[in-house]
């Protein structure tokens, strides 16, 4: 019974892997796909900007220790 | 495995080459490991991918990498469009993330976050050269896309278990100062 129901899962995860399609259908749309993405963020949050900024200081230091 | 301290200002960022010491690199993801291991030198001298690997110094040991590669999503994946003649055609221009991958025991310091950092540099330097909108990638488990999305990565693929999601090049150019 069990591998009847794995098999399945096998079979409707490939299934869903087959039929994943794209949230647009044609490079315009992509692009106001992505401006709308850009817009609805707001820009890089404060996450990404902590981690950008961590990798700027490592990368000074780097500098400075080479020097 | 116990973790190994880093210093992440001694971690060296380098393409891979013939002296990169990849076999004992263990991210515990499998396609992870094995592009490393198997495909990586073939995938750069065809030039489909590019690989760059973290050193400690001067070792050779990787102990983390990424892997990217221009254009991504054949025309064949928009809706409707796997009849047409263009279904090999790049359906947007992007930078794609194929891989990325911090070896167990040097997990959870940061390494990971560094080289999504190194990959942003580096995207903004194509961009200087080649238009594009975003870099995409391909999420490999429900973790990596709980952290992607925390960074505002969006989601552009529909009914797939590993979803595709993307950054706009903007916030890139925004972020690294471009």
């Amino acid at each position: 019974m069990t591998s009847a129901i794995e098999n399945f899962m096998r079979w409707w995860n490939w299934l869903a892997q087959k039929n994943g399609k794209l949230k647009f259908r044609t490079q315009r749309e992509a692009a106001e796909f992505v401006r709308r993405v850009q817009n609805e963020s707001g820009g890089p949050n404060a996450k990404i900007q902590a981690m950008r900024e961590r990798y700027e200081e490592i990368r000074r230091a780097r500098a400075a220790k080479a020097t | 495995m116990p973790p190994k301290q880093l210093d992440l200002t001694k971690v060296e960022i380098k393409p891979f080459s013939k002296d990169t010491a990849v076999n004992q690199f263990c991210c515990g993801k499998t396609p992870i490991d094995r592009f490393l291991k198997n495909k990586a030198k073939k995938a750069g001298q065809r030039c489909e991918l590019r690989t760059f690997c973290a050193h400690v110094e001067r070792s050779p040991l990787c102990i983390g990498y990424y892997a990217l590669q221009i254009g991504t999503d054949s025309v064949a994946d928009l809706p409707g469009a796997d009849k047409t003649y263009l279904r090999n055609y790049i359906a947007f221009p992007a930078v794609h993330l194929a891989y990325l991958g911090v070896h167990q025991e040097y997990r959870r310091q940061g390494l990971g976050q560094y080289l999504l950092m190194d990959v942003f540099s580096r995207v903004a330097a194509i961009a200087k050269h080649a238009g594009f909108y975003a870099l995409t990638l391909q999420s490999l488990d429900d973790d990596s896309t709980a952290f992607y999305k925390s960074l505002n990565f969006a989601v552009y693929s529909e009914n797939l278990k590993q979803p595709k999601m993307l950054y706009p090049l903007t916030d890139i150019l925004t972020l690294t100062g471009e």
